[in-house]
């Protein structure tokens, strides 16, 4: 499964969509980046790479991701 | 998967025969079981086929039938960053842990930042005792693998399944965001005890707005992070200090809405929860069991122990996790 560029995560990061079709983890996941960025704009690369690590590592998030 | 409940001899029984089982139970029958492939974590109180109930005389045990592998792990609340070094490929974790300990402190309040803790279905619950005895008696988990007590720690089952077999966990959440959607809650520092919150952006004392509003703190404080609602539940209202206890730590820059209120809870829990719990593992709040009045209630299929905060990657309060293993 390949992971979303860092163009769409950066998209799903500075929504506030809901991922009601994502699995729990990929939900509770964006949901915390999302309120880091929120906090604190300037953390926004560095939270659009872990969110790219994080759909590396697991396919579901992966899969998650692509599907929004 | 398999949920009853079991007598002190049947269980034994059952571990001694190397069945994999999670076991909720008053702590004196917990004591009584044999070393083997389990985990179990005090709790009398249960949500039942016919209602919630009060149970003593026996253990509720979950077994994992079919499983490929299983490991017993026990943890202190310094070494939960490595649950996920316990997880087994294509598998899941069941976790415990004593209510009030350090170890609940400590993974309420790191568990969101352990990236790799979601790297697959982490499901379990904080282990309570009866409410007549709060102060008398101590949450306990046990560790299977050396039938012992633990009294601060974390015990870990982690389960490999079959290839091909699937598993998946949600939670129920049966409260939304929407008391009153245009006052929002934010907290600047993470904890279980709050002075000050900020409300609509001011500042303000948070016992003290709570009382002056007349806010129902049975209803709990909710976040959304990207769909999945999140509670934190308050405790107790302490104006006397200006402090608010809670059940789950408030996150930094995480922000809430007081949940709308219910006019039928036990109603909601089974329309919420629908006919699929038959099969599944779960375990509900003992908040839900008691603002629900659910004593002798029917809440439909799930059935579970009832809880002092349920498990489902982080601390949740006030919501029933589930998980479910699809067979290949």
């Amino acid at each position: 499964m390949s992971v979303p560029g860092p163009a769409q995560l950066e998209q799903i990061l500075l929504s506030s969509s809901d991922l009601s079709s994502a699995s729990l983890a990929t939900r509770i996941t964006v949901g915390r980046l999302r309120t880091e960025v929120s906090s604190d704009p300037s953390s926004l690369s560095a939270k659009i790479a872990e969110l790219s690590e994080f759909a590396t590592a697991n396919d579901f998030a992966a899969a998650d991701l692509a599907n929004i | 998967m398999k949920n009853e409940f079991l007598t002190v001899a049947e269980a034994s029984a059952r571990i001694e025969a190397g069945d994999v089982m999670t076991v909720a139970g008053d702590s004196a029958l917990l004591e009584q079981l044999p070393a083997g492939k389990w985990i179990g974590g005090s709790s009398v109180y249960f949500v039942t086929e016919t209602g919630g109930a009060v149970v003593r005389d026996k253990v509720f045990c979950t077994t994992f039938e079919d499983v490929a592998d299983a490991e017993v792990r026990a943890l202190g609340a310094d070494e939960l960053a490595d649950i996920s070094k316990g997880y087994k490929a294509g598998g899941f974790t069941v976790m415990l842990i004593p209510a009030f300990s350090s170890t609940h402190t400590t993974f309420a309040q790191e568990a969101p930042n352990m990236g790799a803790l979601f790297a697959q279905p982490l499901v379990g619950w904080i282990s309570g005792v009866h409410l007549d005895e709060l102060g008398t008696a101590k949450p306990m988990v046990f560790d299977g693998g050396n039938a012992a007590a633990v009294e601060d720690g974390a015990v870990c089952l982690h389960i490999a399944l079959p290839a091909g077999a699937k598993v998946s966990t949600d939670i129920v959440n049966i409260f939304k965001q929407g008391h009153d959607t245009s006052t929002t809650f934010t907290f600047q520092q993470t904890g279980f005890t709050v002075q000050t919150a900020v409300v609509d952006g001011k500042e303000v004392n948070f016992a003290q707005y709570l009382t002056e509003n007349n806010i129902d703190t049975r209803l709990p404080l909710v976040a959304n992070y990207a769909g999945a609602l999140v509670n934190v539940s308050v405790q107790a209202v302490d104006t006397e200090n200006g402090s608010v206890a809670l059940y789950a730590p408030v996150m930094p820059g995480v922000e809430y809405q007081l949940a709308a209120p219910l006019t039928d809870y036990a109603g909601t829990f089974a329309a919420n929860l629908g006919d699929s719990g038959v099969g599944q593992y779960s375990c509900n709040c003992i908040l839900n069991y008691l603002y629900g009045e659910l004593e002798g209630k029917s809440t439909g299929t799930f059935t579970g122990p009832v809880t002092f905060g349920e498990i489902a990657y982080i601390l949740l309060n006030q919501t029933l996790v589930k998980l479910d293993v699809q067979a290949a």
